[in-house]
């Protein structure tokens, strides 16, 4: 008879393999970071900047300024990039966080040598027309009319405009937004920003060497331009209740949270990201547990640690059922007390570890997950031995020292908590 | 090319293998051959319902995600109108936790009142997120029932109805649970880095001694012909007007499906697609539109949706559609274009092969339809299309008297 009762025997995760990039420079001095290591016949482009929506003069500039890449340039009228890149089975995605923008192409190998002319006249000669940007503003403007009477992206606007009151992070576009945005800021934005000693190149999937001499050929005259990297840390965040109510809302969308001034890659950085995944990092995790998996309360909830270049925050987000919107409130501070009360137990600790290294595991397979991986780190000045760093705090830490960095690091009384719906 | 071996055990239950070394990671994907169009019009919204239960303990293993997540994995679901699917993505070391799992879960659930109690919650708190509480929520609450009248497909995933879920019983559970959740009504895919001999003996430890079960035959209405435009209008607090259009088109196995799917791509696949060249930034009348399909496996819908630009009214809007559905019937795609859209199919094909789990999900749907060889005769489907096919299927499916039309008006 077989035991249907007993688990099959569990292997540990002996190691997570990271894999370091060809490093090379273009005669601009453009560095490019190669990772040849795929099985399929693909390859992902990607080209970063510097130029995140903090180095702005006015909401929207950066994002406009990735998102039009690709849809004019001198040589060609608007459409004419996309379809030649859509013909060659392309595709292109651009975008911009707080810190840094991207526009990456993706395309099968066999379609490269053709395809790889397009995008360097998209990338190098973009001319963001007038009457296309208009034509982005009023859709983005509608656009952000439909999202703004969701609660769960109200809530997150208004968390992050009081979390980061005083700091370019917590400038966000409103309506009136986009009728002040126009082509010459655009320009501006992309002359001073998009250049060769701003950025990086990083490419990923399989591909030979003469991959560099194309990418020296087609991106070596993006001029050379300066490095306008620069920082302004936020160490901290005021604490406050704040509820904006929202007439006939059958939900309310709850955030809390706080910045957090602790290291990137230090041990207490570590440490507070097993604790987060405890908290609210995974399926199995308290909140989830409590607040869904018990109450029923809501369809989901988590929490993360968000780093940037500027800030590091923690928070927790959820959208629960209006009328229980204070028994989730009530819920979501017992768990944040017992993180601070209690020791985690073994049983809860060793299953957030197999957790936490099989997620290492899967986010690192593949070329582009391992470009991403990089890079991640890359940025913040840091580089692979992050992860065996990271690894051993996995398999070492107790939970003697998490009871400590939760004391140290998730005090109720100093979180801002948003509720947008009905209380 | 995706090379897999397959098998069927004793009790019915299918099992392709396909082998992948370049990965540490193995999918592992079990398909039950059960969705929303098996509910009664009564109890809708239960096969979903049921995918949650799921999750809620087994008779011998009181916490599905627990044990995963010791092993370093983790899983998901989701249900549509004709399917469950289920897969847990893992370190290929600690497969044999999956094959314990999910064959304890079919084997018999715990069935308890908690979990039913709670997942009752978390299943309305969903609908209202997702169907309620959001600008456009209720659209397919609404398009559903407009385009389909006798077939189970008039009624979304989710529910008719947050009553429905409300009144689910534990006898309900049960015998939803013996009549759907059978060895012949299951298809399981592993993709990693496995071998058939050990995924054949894993599965035949694991899966072989569950009974079978008395099979379920499928007995569904089929949709009568629309014969005439079918019009709704309704009135909701949102920004801006959106207009929804549904055609009736073939079922999946059909040729005359990639004739549609293709005419979807014409429409509105990239930036450079007519719908978005045209429509969206040439004449500028729309902020958005886009055509799909559904890829049911019965017949199907053929959906254009979009929002009207502030002061462009959903009649003007929907004229303007209708000429461009018209050029279709009118005039020959170029083969420009055509090589464009087969470029872009064999592209995406590539990519689609770059994760275990998306192979393993696909080979199990195949293998629903009739087969998984499948997966390798794709493209060959769409390069044989010619100009002069898809004109023909645009004159028939984009016949007025075939269409559903939607106006969402916002509240002034």
């Amino acid at each position: 008879m077989l035991d249907r009762i007993t688990a099959p025997e569990i292997k540990k995760i002996e190691k997570v393999s990271y894999i370091e990039p060809e490093v090379r420079t273009l005669s601009n001095g453009m560095k490019v970071l190669g990772f040849n290591i795929g099985s399929q016949e693909v390859i992902q482009l990607e080209f970063n900047f510097y130029s995140g929506s903090k180095y702005q003069e006015k909401s929207l500039i950066a994002g406009y300024v990735s998102k039009m890449i690709g849809e004019a340039s001198s040589n060609y009228a608007s459409g004419e990039i996309m379809d030649k890149i859509d013909y060659y089975g392309a595709f292109l995605q651009s975008g911009s966080d707080r810190d840094m923008s991207h526009v990456t192409l993706f395309t099968i190998q066999k379609q490269l040598k053709y395809v790889l002319p397009v995008f360097a006249e998209a990338l190098s000669k973009p001319t963001f027309p007038e009457r296309e940007l208009s034509i982005h503003l009023k859709n983005g403007k509608q656009n952000y009319k439909v999202e703004n009477e969701k609660v769960g992206y109200r809530c997150r606007q208004l968390f992050t405009e009081l979390l980061f009151k005083n700091h370019a992070y917590g400038k966000l576009a409103d309506e009136a937004t986009y009728d002040e945005v126009n082509s010459s800021m655009l320009i501006k934005f992309y002359k001073r920003m998009y250049s060769a000693s701003n950025g990086l190149i990083v490419v990923a999937g399989k591909f030979d060497d003469s991959l560099y001499s194309q990418l020296e050929k087609e991106f070596g005259s993006i001029p050379v331009g300066e490095n306008k990297r620069s920082f302004q840390k936020v160490v901290s965040s005021k604490a406050e209740k704040v509820y904006e109510e929202k007439l006939g809302a059958i939900q309310s969308g709850i955030r809390i949270g706080k910045v957090l001034d602790v290291q990137y890659g230090s041990d207490e950085f570590f440490k507070l990201q097993i604790l987060n995944t405890v908290f609210g990092g995974y399926f199995g995790s308290r909140l989830m547990s409590n607040i869904r998996e018990d109450k029923g309360y809501t369809y989901g909830i988590g929490s993360a640690i968000t780093s940037m270049e500027d800030a590091m925050f923690f928070f927790l987000s959820t959208e629960v059922g209006a009328d229980v919107t204070n028994e989730a409130l009530k819920e979501v501070y017992f768990e944040l007390d017992r993180l601070r009360d209690e020791l985690v137990s073994e049983e809860e600790l060793v299953m957030v570890k197999n957790y936490m290294l099989g997620s290492m595991l899967k986010s690192s397979d593949g070329p582009f997950s391992m470009a991403d991986k990089y890079k991640a780190v890359y940025f913040k000045g840091e580089d692979l031995s992050f992860y065996d760093r990271y690894i051993s705090m996995v398999n070492n830490v107790t939970s003697e020292e998490l009871l400590e960095v939760a004391k140290k690091y998730f005090d109720p009384e100093e979180m801002l908590e948003v509720v947008v719906g009905k209380k | 090319m995706i090379k897999f071996e397959k098998f069927t055990l004793e009790n019915g239950l299918t099992v392709i293998v396909h082998e992948d070394k370049s990965t540490p990671i193995v999918a592992f994907n079990i398909l039950y051959d059960v969705g929303a169009r098996d509910e009664d019009e009564s109890r809708t919204g239960f096969a979903h319902l049921f995918e949650h239960l799921m999750f809620g303990g087994s008779s011998n293993i009181p916490n599905f995600d627990n044990p995963l997540q010791q092993a370093g994995g983790s899983s998901n679901a989701f249900t549509s109108n004709d399917v469950t699917n289920y897969y847990d993505t893992l370190p290929v070391q600690n497969l044999e936790t999956a094959f314990w799992l999910e064959s304890d879960r079919l084997n018999k659930l715990a069935f308890t009142d908690k979990s039913l109690e709670v997942q009752r919650s978390v299943v309305i708190e969903e609908f209202k997120q997702n169907y309620l509480n959001q600008p456009y929520g209720d659209v397919w609450l609404l398009l559903r029932p407009l385009a389909y009248k006798d077939h189970p497909y008039k009624w979304a995933t989710i529910g008719k109805e947050i009553k429905h879920i409300e009144d689910a019983t534990m006898e309900d559970v049960k015998i939803f649970f013996y009549k759907h959740y059978t060895p012949q009504n299951g298809i399981l895919c592993v993709a990693g880095n496995v071998t058939v001999e050990q995924i054949k003996e894993l599965s035949k430890k694991w899966f072989g001694p569950i009974e079978t079960r008395e099979k379920y035959v499928r007995e569904l209405p089929v949709e009568p012909k629309q014969r005439e435009l079918r019009k709704l209008e309704v009135e909701r607090d949102v920004p801006s007007d959106a207009l929804y259009m549904t055609f009736h088109m073939a079922s999946r196995m059909d040729k005359r499906f990639y004739l549609a799917d293709m005419l979807s791509d014409v429409l509105s696949r990239g930036k450079s697609s007519r719908f978005t060249k045209r429509l969206v930034l040439e004449k500028h009348l729309f902020t958005e539109l886009d055509a799909f399909i559904l890829g049911s496996s019965d017949a199907g819908l053929f959906v254009i949706s979009g929002k009207p630009k502030e002061g462009v009214s959903l009649e003007e809007a929907y004229a303007e559609v209708r000429l461009e559905l018209e050029i279709l019937q009118k005039e020959l795609v170029t083969e420009y274009e055509l090589q464009k859209i087969k470029n872009k199919m064999e592209s995406i094909n590539i990519f689609g092969e770059m994760s275990v789990l998306n192979k393993a999900i696909n080979l199990c749907s195949f293998e629903l339809l009739g087969d998984a060889q499948m997966i390798n005769q794709q493209m060959d489907n769409y390069t044989s299309i010619t100009p002069r096919d898809l004109q023909e299927e645009a004159m028939e499916i984009f016949k007025e008297e075939n269409c559903s039309v939607l106006f969402y008006k916002a509240k002034k």
